[in-house]
């Protein structure tokens, strides 16, 4: 899939785990994300700024987020309790999501 | 004796707080500015049943940590203007998330009434809800309404009275959000710490909440901790809060934002939960089966364009015919004036001056209305959100953010509303940008210059020459966009994270409130600067009076006509004469003098013959024909290019410099006009082998 970039903005180095090549099978980012597919909010792994304003937006971990479209060029739309947010990529790319057990 | 009392309105963008505010106030509301901070907040006030409410309309945002301007006004109104009562506005149709905000408003000690709006979302949804258990889990009486159909209204009005006097304030007690055992051991440490030190800044039955913006290290609030308290005791604060925070997070494997986000969360599903009565699984819904089509993959860019092409053809076809009939009013006055005041000074002042000045932006007015009320339209009705989403994978690969493109848009109208609609960007680097290349998105203003020229000189093919001149307008905004972002203003765009609000059918006072806001700041412009100017302008062209041998002085000899001889050098090189360069002067105190001002200068009469105002026909086509005697294509098409790059108006230029401070707004003046020059110069120079 895409080369997924990190971008660790400053952020505390508390999460020895959240590395890419550590990721376990039913991890991934929300940038590698199949559309119209429900998964949990594992993780938001980027500066206080950008983590405040995901989480008063809704995206939260321990929540469920559905990927409404998402496509090799531009925005992601997803919905997180109800409510449909237009994420970046760069965001996207910041968003460790768990695979749901069917 | 009347009791006063203040409301606060709080809530998230997208809630109906502008409509219920709109509502609640009338038509007596008051648009101003926080001092020292760019964003708008209103104030609408009110007298029922012998009580003057006054309500405050602050900025809608998702949480009140202080990240951003909004953001930091709400929260230091809050803390510092201290409201009587604070009415939280939350849309019922998602209605968790809305909640967030609301946990953070109940942590504040100030009693507050919380407003379900858009309640007919919520009946429709199926879910029904115990609003008097919510109530009490929430901390405060809950108020139904449906702002749009100003159900509700009435019932906010009388609650808010009766929280006032008290008589609901012992069945609401406060609520305090449990944030978890470590966390509030930490608060618990860091409280006793603040008590030891007899922390007087704020009461101790505020600690809590100064504890819980310590712990999610608010920068508004840490900034004016270290502002106001001596270092010492600073120092050791940040101490004793860094070991706290590293302690949390260390045990729970979580950063403490997201902690806190968390435990809100929790707070909010427990208290739902509870208060539910039955529940309906959601379904497909028709904002959803909308957004098939308009973000669709293959259709939303073109979609987009044609909205546009809509809207532009909507403007400028429609719009002639008002346009008109102004420029006829016009013409009745000047004769009206012409025939009844005594020839002098005052008459010349009147019709020179202040019809011709004032009168050249007023025509264009109902073209401004009806792009104004056009882009209300997409705003209100949800659309424009996904415009900045379609735009925004273009606007990144200029280095801007998809909300950029709101203020561009304004921009074809008028400057002065752009500018403040650049606001919605958090982004310093990202509003700065977005403004210094507005001016190229040709304003109304431009119009009548573009129409005399492509008119005189290329009259089969006048549309589509004003349209090259937009077209490349756009070009060098998206060169210099990209020229600025990476010399000025490194560093990268703001992360996308916005909203996409479900459709709804806007109302008609809705669009017509959103488009007056922004057209009275044009009328207001036209009526302060635009006048004060054009009488200075008169002054110029009409003094001195006399000119040597005591003949009546031409235009060469007046102030404005040596000024223009003054100018001159520096334009001959662009193929421009002292009246060209006089025109483009005049043009700094508004675009649509220049024609005027040009008007002026070729007019055959003498000083005691009045000139009728630049629209009418018979000027008009003095005006073309001196043009086409002293001018050619080639001169002409680049005065347009000119008049395109280089800075806006005065009273666009004052706007920007109390948006973006008078450093940026010298910037604007230099790189534009240095940029202007440049491209005229090289296309006259060029030009000229080939004519």
């Amino acid at each position: 899939m895409e080369n997924q970039e990190l971008k660790l903005n400053g952020k505390k180095e508390n999460f020895k785990n959240e590395n890419a090549s550590h990721l376990d099978e039913d991890q991934l980012f929300l940038i590698s994300a199949q559309k119209n597919k429900k998964y949990k909010i594992e993780k938001i792994i980027a500066g206080q700024s950008l983590t405040q304003r995901l989480c008063s937006i809704g995206i939260v971990p321990g929540e469920i987020i559905f990927i409404n479209d998402i496509s090799n060029w531009g925005p992601i739309t997803v919905v997180v309790k109800g409510v449909k947010i237009a994420l970046g990529r760069g965001v996207a790319c910041k968003i460790l999501l768990r695979k749901l057990k069917s | 004796m009347t009791k006063k009392f203040k409301v606060a309105l709080l809530g998230s963008p997208n809630s109906g707080k502008t409509t219920i505010f709109n509502e609640l106030t009338g038509a007596r509301q008051h648009v101003g500015n926080y001092p020292g901070v760019t964003v708008e907040y209103k104030t609408g006030t009110i007298n029922f049943r012998g009580y003057e409410i006054t309500f405050v309309d602050l900025p809608g945002t998702y949480s009140i940590t202080a990240y951003s301007p909004e953001e930091a006004v709400s929260r230091d109104y809050l803390i510092n203007k201290k409201p009587d009562i604070i009415l939280n506005i939350i849309d019922s149709s998602s209605l968790e998330r809305n909640l967030y905000l609301t946990t953070q408003l109940i942590e504040l000690n100030i009693p507050i009434v919380f407003v379900f709006n858009m309640y007919d979302f919520l009946e429709k949804s199926g879910n029904k809800y115990n609003f008097d258990l919510l109530s009490k889990l929430l901390g405060g009486p809950i108020i139904l309404t449906i702002g749009s159909k100003k159900k509700g209204i009435l019932n906010i009005l009388e609650t808010v009275i009766s929280l006032y006097e008290g008589s609901k304030e012992k069945e609401l007690k406060k609520i305090n959000i449990n944030y978890g055992d470590e966390i509030e051991s930490e608060i618990l440490r860091i409280s006793d710490f603040l008590k030891r030190e007899k922390f007087s800044l704020y009461k101790e039955e505020d600690y809590r909440w100064v504890c819980l913006r310590l712990l999610e290290q608010d920068p508004e609030f840490i900034k004016e901790l270290k502002n106001k308290t001596d270092s010492l005791f600073f120092n050791k604060l940040n101490t004793i809060v860094t070991n706290s925070i590293n302690h949390i997070e260390n045990i729970l494997n979580e950063d403490i934002i997201t902690l806190m986000a968390e435990a809100r969360y929790g707070f909010i599903k427990g208290a739902l939960k509870e208060a539910l009565i039955t529940e309906t699984p959601s379904k497909e819904n028709v904002t959803d089966k909308i957004d098939s089509i308009l973000i669709n993959k293959y259709l939303a860019l073109p979609i987009f364009a044609f909205i546009m092409w809509l809207m532009f053809q909507v403007v400028f076809k429609i719009g002639d015919y008002p346009m008109n009939w102004l420029n006829l009013l016009f013409g009745k006055i000047t004769q009206f004036l012409n025939n009844v005041l005594p020839n002098g000074l005052l008459k010349s002042l009147l019709i020179d001056g202040i019809i011709a000045g004032v009168g050249g932006v007023l025509v264009f007015t109902p073209k401004i209305m009806l792009l104004f009320i056009f882009i209300a339209f997409l705003e209100d009705s949800g659309y424009m959100a996904r415009a900045a989403f379609i735009m925004d994978r273009i606007m990144h690969k200029i280095g801007l953010h998809g909300k950029s493109f709101i203020p561009m848009l304004i921009g074809f109208g008028c400057t002065v509303p752009a500018y403040m609609s650049a606001r919605t960007l958090e982004n310093k680097s990202d509003k700065l940008i977005t403004m210094h290349i507005n001016t190229f998105m040709s304003c109304g203003g431009r119009l009548p210059i573009y129409i005399l020229f492509a008119g005189t000189f290329f009259p089969n093919n006048s549309g589509n020459v004003i349209f090259s001149i937009y077209l490349i307008g756009i070009v060098f905004a998206i060169l210099m966009a990209k020229l600025l972002r990476v010399t000025r203003f490194k560093g990268e765009a703001e992360p996308f994270v916005m909203e996409l609000p479900s459709y709804r059918m806007p109302t008609l006072k809705s669009i017509l409130i959103h488009m007056w806001e922004r057209t009275w700041l044009y009328l207001k412009k036209a009526g302060t600067i635009i006048l004060a100017i054009s009488i200075i302008m008169w002054f110029l062209f009409t003094f001195p009076l006399e000119g040597p041998d005591n003949n009546p002085s031409s235009l060469e000899n007046s102030f404005a006509g040596k000024i223009g001889v003054f100018v001159a050098p520096v334009f001959k090189p662009l193929g421009f004469d002292w009246r060209l360069s006089l025109a483009s002067l005049s043009g700094m105190a508004g675009k649509e003098i220049v024609v005027s001002t040009l008007g002026t200068l070729f007019s055959l009469a003498d000083k005691e013959e009045i000139n009728l105002t630049q629209n009418s026909s018979f000027e008009q086509e003095n005006t073309k024909n001196a043009i086409a005697q002293n001018y050619n294509p080639l001169i002409g098409y680049n005065f347009m290019l000119f008049t395109l790059l280089y800075f806006p108006c005065i009273a666009s230029l004052s706007v920007f410099q109390k948006e973006a401070g008078f450093k940026e707004m010298i910037f604007q003046i230099f790189f534009t006009l240095l940029l202007a020059w440049v491209v005229s110069f090289i296309v006259f120079q060029i030009g000229r082998f080939f004519i």
